[in-house]
């Protein structure tokens, strides 16, 4: 289970990296495994961060997209001192 | 312009405490995700099907929180008719109906595995049901209305109206018996989990919930240019 068994005439030094190797291959598949419950651990950690990911990206792309129409609005008419009538529109729909 | 004086000094304060807030966020997760897959022991009785309460309670518990959020932004969005209230808790509520969805899915994960099943009508599992339709009510009247206020209004009235399901899905387990298991960590007595499991699920908590801070401040500012371009839309018709 834990690999090939290495061919004679390796050195001492091989065989024990070898050994190490395999530890960590072992340690690494029982950590995936999650004592069997790796179909239902994982999910569940994928799951978390793929909504928390999602949230954030579709913020972020929704708040740039809403600064770059802002900034192009600011560009083609600057805006004028606050007068009345736009002071009442703002307040209206603020 | 005094309509924006408030939320001009709310952006500038957003801008400062943006920064920390996300950095906090995301060491508190890397070191609560560190601590939860690699730290924390398997339970003696679920194994390493536990872990799942790493992801699956700081959900849940931002899922009330947030919805605690709404409720106190619409209560004072009504009642002081503050211009920002009404933006709060517009840009909560996808991220509270997130949660709750999250909380749902890993429950069932976890559930699946332990009792045998992936729902139950049980107190707790159904008052959580009910505040992810909550959450999706909210939103689609926040959406509703072509006059974002009237929208907005009526949106704080369901989050307070709804908001007696709270203390319902806090107090479930102790009300009805459910085969969701009670409280071991905010209750009368302190907790009764142990502190290897208790401090990865404060860690993963504390990153959720600047998770939410962080993502609230691009929110709201993301509403309040929502708001001025909408304003000017309306200049622009007036003006013809």
């Amino acid at each position: 289970m834990s690999g090939k068994p290495r061919s004679g005439g390796a050195k001492h030094g091989a065989g024990s990296v070898a050994a190490v190797v395999d530890l960590g291959v072992e340690r690494l598949e029982s950590f995936f495994a999650m004592g069997g419950y790796a179909v239902f651990v994982w999910p569940a950690f994928g799951l978390t961060a793929l909504v928390m990911i999602w949230l954030l990206v579709a913020t972020l792309r929704r708040l740039r997209e809403r600064e770059r129409a802002m900034a192009e609005l600011q560009a083609a008419s600057p805006r004028r001192p606050r007068g009345g009538a736009e002071r009442a529109a703002t307040e209206g729909a603020g | 312009m005094h309509r924006f004086a408030n939320p001009a000094r709310f952006l500038r304060l957003a801008a400062v405490i943006l920064p920390w807030v996300a950095v906090g966020s995301a060491l508190s997760l890397a070191v609560g995700l560190y601590l939860a897959l690699f730290v924390a022991p398997p339970d003696y009785q679920q194994g390493e099907s536990v872990r799942i309460m790493y992801v699956h309670v700081p959900a849940a518990w931002m899922a009330l929180f947030v919805y605690t959020v709404i409720a106190a932004a619409s209560a004072v969005a009504l009642i002081w008719r503050h211009p920002l209230a009404h933006l709060v808790a517009k840009a909560s509520a996808p991220v509270g109906a997130g949660f709750t969805f999250l909380a749902l899915a890993t429950g069932s994960l976890w559930g699946k595995p332990m009792w045998g099943t992936w729902w139950v009508w049980d107190a707790r599992l159904t008052s959580v049901l009910v505040l992810f339709f909550l959450y999706l009510g909210h939103i689609a009247l926040t959406n509703a209305f072509e006059d974002p206020q009237r929208g907005q209004r009526a949106a704080a009235i369901l989050a307070l109206v709804g908001f007696v399901n709270v203390p319902i899905i806090k107090f479930s387990v102790e009300w009805w018996s459910t085969l969701h298991q009670p409280a071991s960590v905010l209750r009368i007595g302190g907790p009764t989990i142990d502190s290897s499991m208790l401090w990865p699920l404060l860690a993963m908590a504390l990153g959720f919930k600047l998770y939410y801070v962080a993502l609230l401040l691009l929110r709201v500012r993301s509403e309040m240019i929502a708001a001025r371009l909408r304003a000017r839309a309306q200049v622009a018709i007036e003006a013809v």
